[in-house]
């Protein structure tokens, strides 16, 4: 159970755009404003309404309609939605397919703000969780609340994450084994464990602390290690990971690495956008030498034309494969911008 | 061009305005370099090349791992060359002074002591590396180099900040051409 393609036209940053996704690690690579975010939450977008279409029972089409569209003005934060659709001269109709275990769904947003889900019949996924680029575990008190009355500016994946962060936790049972082997490298990084109690988070780092005043890259991880102990990341399940490194020392990324492989191969498909040079070598390096462990692909987000043209999409096995990488870039840049000091000095 | 060297596989042309000297082929460093005699002096390893260019000192140092790449990545990756090399400047640093004091051609070594004891003079460092990396274009290979720049400086610290890896990609050396000889085996 996975994407398996996902295609935009006309959409934010995308003239036309087409990606042929793996069921193990994504990876999106691109300069800032090439779409990577919008591409992990395009797909989210859609799954979440399936999956509230499953949950409540929900087959009225114009139903339908209006929670798709309130879940892109959520996760999007337009100011209307028609403003998704791909800015250009006059009216016209920003799209969206996806192909979910060879599924297709498709969602029309036009500039005049209607919003259309076209379906044979829905898919029915597993839940899929979005980790946003900041850390939640600090801001999860209160944020249910705060967020049911419009009292924050966060977009609807924190909501969501607050959401999954609110179930209780799994009790042992049949997969206590998998769950040990996903977690205890996490909680060996960090040194310690992840708590909830009356509704705020705790870490037991030798002593009880409060979520804030840990590391904040620990309570990155610790996010994860809960997600995976209440069962919100869930075997065939979908993980989209928005920039893992953010806040995360280096000596970090090498677990993280090791963490997304164990996910991939107990089942979840994963898509992550990074920019961090040391995540995506780190994780090419596996594709590279060990690619029977696990499904690996990478796609090279740029703008051919960067006044006028949309985003193209180029996608390799490897990094090796990848011509357009603006992180290899900048340090081969770096490196010339030292020769030139070299010589001048 | 007037000062032509091979080394490795490599041939480096040296312009008129480049005051160049090859370590091995001076009879000084010979002297101290060889394997037995009484004016030997065992781990006299200096670089390549010291050569003054606009008052500038450089140390040149040549490797070329394209012959034995697999078995040279350890040497680059795990800091040992870092090291070599930081021994091989002070090693010349030390031939350059003495061969200043001693040697019969003192005109030769004189340019080379001035600059070394005169401290507003810039040194720069140069590890000249060659490697093929068939699998990684040529943004991969500077990328590499950069990361490895960050592990020669601390070694050199102590004589200068100035200290780059360069190729026939890269050449920082003005006036300097470098061509790549044919393989001995053709």
């Amino acid at each position: 159970m996975a994407i398996q393609k996902l295609q935009l036209k006309e959409f934010t940053a995308f003239e036309e755009a087409e990606f042929s996704f793996c069921p193990g690690i994504n990876v999106l690579i691109g300069a800032n404003s090439t779409g990577k975010t919008h591409v992990l939450k395009a797909m989210y977008t859609l799954l979440k309404v399936c999956e509230r279409a499953e949950l409540d029972k929900i087959a009225d089409p114009d139903k339908l309609n209006d929670i798709l569209s309130n879940k892109l003005m959520g996760v999007f934060k337009p100011d209307t939605v028609g403003r998704l659709r791909r800015r250009g001269r006059g009216r016209g109709t920003g799209i969206i397919t996806l192909d979910y275990d060879d599924i297709p769904l498709t969602a029309a947003i036009s500039t005049q703000n209607n919003v259309h889900l076209e379906y044979k019949h829905l898919p029915t996924p597993q839940p899929s969780v979005y980790l946003p680029v900041h850390e939640f575990v600090s801001v999860y008190p209160g944020f249910i609340a705060a967020y049911s009355k419009r009292e924050t500016a966060f977009d609807e994946t924190y909501f969501d994450l607050s959401i999954a962060l609110n179930a209780t936790l799994l009790q042992p049972g049949a997969r206590q084994t998998k769950i040990d082997e996903l977690v205890k490298p996490l909680e060996s990084a960090i040194g310690g464990k992840i708590t909830q109690e009356n509704g705020r988070f705790y870490f037991k780092l030798g002593g009880k602390f409060e979520a804030p005043l840990v590391a904040e890259g620990y309570r990155k991880l610790g996010g994860l290690i809960y997600l995976i102990l209440n069962g919100s990341l869930t075997q065939n399940g979908i993980l989209f990971w928005d920039e893992p490194e953010a806040n995360l020392n280096p000596n970090l990324v090498t677990v993280v690495t090791k963490m997304l492989q164990i996910l991939a191969n107990s089942g979840i498909q994963i898509f992550i956008a990074t920019h961090d040079y040391l995540l995506s070598q780190e994780l090419s390096l596996v594709a590279e030498y060990e690619p029977e462990t696990v499904n690996m692909r990478f796609f090279a987000l740029h703008k051919p034309n960067r006044r006028t043209g949309g985003v193209a999409v180029e996608t390799g096995a490897s990094l090796v494969e990848i011509e357009h990488n603006p992180i290899l870039a900048e340090f081969a840049a770096h490196y010339d911008r030292e020769a030139r000091r070299f010589q001048q000095a | 061009m007037s000062h032509i060297f091979p080394e490795d596989r490599l041939e480096f042309c040296f312009s008129d305005a480049w005051h160049v000297i090859k370590f091995d082929e001076c009879p000084e460093y010979q002297r101290l370099a060889q394997e037995s005699g009484k004016q030997n002096l065992p781990g006299t390893k200096g670089v390549d090349f010291v050569g003054i260019w606009n008052e500038v000192l450089y140390f040149i140092e040549v490797k070329d791992f394209r012959t034995y790449r697999i078995e040279n990545r350890p040497r680059l990756e795990e800091g040992t060359l870092a090291i070599e090399l930081g021994q091989k400047v002070r090693s010349s640093i030390a031939c350059l002074i003495g061969f200043y004091r001693t040697s019969p051609t003192p005109e030769l070594w004189t340019p080379f002591a001035h600059l070394l004891c005169t401290s507003t003079r810039r040194i720069k460092v140069v590890l000249w590396l060659e490697h093929e990396l068939p699998l990684h274009p040529v943004m991969q290979r500077k990328a590499l180099n950069s990361l490895h720049i960050k592990n020669f400086k601390p070694r050199l610290q102590w004589i200068t900040p100035y200290v780059f890896i360069s190729n026939q990609e890269t050449n920082v050396l003005t006036g300097v051409e470098v061509h790549n000889l044919p393989h001995p085996q053709l």
